[in-house]
Parts: structure tokens; sequence; C-alpha cells
């Protein structure tokens, strides 16, 4: 009987943990200065939010397009001209699939940081301070994950370029001129 | 007239509206339509597309932001010579040239700073 009941408290003990640990976790770094700024500031950091919001989407539509273009317009049709004068353009090929891949990273990332953003804004920041610095914070990662993919993808532009100079010397003496 | 088709006449008389063809004919016309609009509406996001559409109510404010982008880009049939390299390498810098300067997405615009919300400071 008394097995029966030791095991019932550690049960209850176990679920209590459980359900209080991420509660916990999930508050913590946010002292209650922070709580009472953030519900006195509330109206200005929703603003704020909204403003972020409305000036990513066009930068996030014109980057879009530029990276696009790259790849399409540039990288691609390198590699096919220099493919149909058969050269080995493999390096080429390779790192235009990464900028792909990237680029498509880039633009899961983004979707995810939109949508994360739309629900943090949507989040009453008087009445639910804490959950709106949790989902605050996880859209900050969301941010870092995309500003990450943008600067990948600033790496493989580069590389492809040098490739090109590379190519250039390799084949042709005086390799490409570079402004 | 015969008995026949008087009682065909009482049948089709006596049918209410909701079970006339007509009725279902345009009931079933709107849930099509309605599925068909949903199942769109979900590509259209799930895809990514609407963050993209910048004919969007909630961008018409930022519409003016939007580059219209006419790059024709580089042929890809001709030959392969030191110019094509350099003709290429001019558009190549000048179409990266947007994208390699700027920090985009940085997280110092949603710091606790830039949001009012640090009070190590105060």
């Amino acid at each position: 009987m008394i097995y029966k009941y030791l095991r019932f408290v550690c049960l209850l003990a176990v679920a209590a943990v459980l359900v209080v640990l991420p509660v916990h976790a999930q508050s913590e770094g946010l002292t209650t200065e922070q709580i009472a700024t953030i519900k006195q500031n509330c109206r200005q950091i929703s603003a704020t939010l909204s403003q972020i919001r409305t000036n990513d989407a066009p930068v996030y539509i014109n980057k879009n397009q530029t990276y696009f273009s790259i790849g399409d317009k540039l990288m691609a049709r390198l590699n096919s001209r220099l493919t149909l004068n058969s050269y080995d353009a493999s390096d080429l090929v390779r790192t235009s699939s990464d900028y792909n891949h990237e680029l498509q990273n880039f633009r899961t990332q983004y979707k995810a940081y939109e949508e994360l953003l739309s629900d943090t804004i949507h989040t009453d920041c008087k009445r639910d301070t804490e959950r709106f610095y949790n989902k605050l914070a996880s859209t900050r990662d969301a941010r870092g994950r995309v500003h990450e993919s943008a600067m990948k993808l600033r790496e493989f532009i580069s590389q492809y370029g040098n490739q090109v100079q590379t190519f250039g010397q390799q084949h042709f003496s005086k390799g490409v001129d570079s402004e | 007239m015969n008995s026949d088709e008087v009682e065909h006449a009482h049948e089709h008389i006596d049918k209410p509206w909701y079970s006339s063809e007509l009725f279902f004919f345009i009931a079933g016309s709107l849930v099509v339509s309605l599925v068909l609009v949903a199942v769109s509406m979900f590509i259209y996001v799930a895809s990514g597309a609407s963050l993209l559409d910048s004919s969007r109510p909630g961008y018409l404010s930022v519409q003016k932001d939007i580059s219209d982008t006419t790059f024709k880009g580089f042929p890809s049939t001709g030959d392969v010579n030191q110019g094509t390299l350099d003709d290429f390498n001019k558009l190549y810098q000048k179409q990266i040239k947007s994208v390699m300067g700027d920090d985009v997405f940085s997280g110092a615009a949603m710091s606790d700073q830039a949001l009012g919300i640090d009070i190590s400071n105060e």
C-alpha cells in the first residue's frame, strides 16, 4: 500500500517538474524591471516591430530579385555557355548549385521569420508580457538565420567571381578584368 | 393529359426548392469555387509567393521602395574568349553591387536597445 502511495507521489513530483521547468526556463532572463519596461512601452515596441516588418518587405523583395537574377541570369548562363564550348566548368557549376540551394534556404528562413514576427506583433505585450518576450527572442533568432543565409549567399557570390577569375587565368593568360 | 402525365406534373410541382436540380447546381458550384479559392490561397501563402507580391494591400506604402528589375542577363550562347569573360565580369560586378555592400537583416534593428526594453544602462 505504502509503495503505491510513494509511487503516486513520485509520479506527481515528476509531472510537476515537467510542467514547471519549461515555464521557468522560458521566462529566465526577463527581470521584473524588464517586464515593467515592456508593459510601459508596449505600444511603442509593437509600433517599432510593425515598422521593421514594413521595412523588411521591400528589402526582401529587392534582395530576392537580385539574388535570383545573379543565379539565373548570370551564373547559370555562363556555366551553360562554357559547357557548350566544351570547357570544364565543374567548379563553377558546383558553386552555382550551392548558391541556388542557399537561395532556397534564404527564402525558407525569411518566411519562417516573417511568420514569427507577425505572431509576435499580434501577441499582447501588456497582458502576456513573458510570452511576448519569448516570441520576440524566437523572432530574433529567426532574423539571425536570415542574416546568416544572406552572408552565405555573399560568400558564394564572391567565390563564383574568384572562380571566373581563375578560369580566365587558366584558359586565357590575361585573366579577367577586375574593376 | 393522361394519368401518368398528371402524376408526373404533380411530382414536379410538389418538389421543394431546396431539392431542385438548379439549387444543387448553384450550391455545388459555390462549394467547388470555395474549395478552389481555399486551395489556391494555401498555395499562395505556403509557397512564399505572398511575401513577394508587391501588390498586396500591406505593401502599398512601400511599393516605391521596390525596384523594377529589367535585367536582361548574360547571353547563354556564343564563343568564349577573353572578351566574353570581361563582359561577364562587368555585368556581374554591376549586379552584385547592391547585395554585397549592406548588412541585411542584422540583429541590431531588433535588439533590446532598439526596442527600448534594455534597462541595463538606465
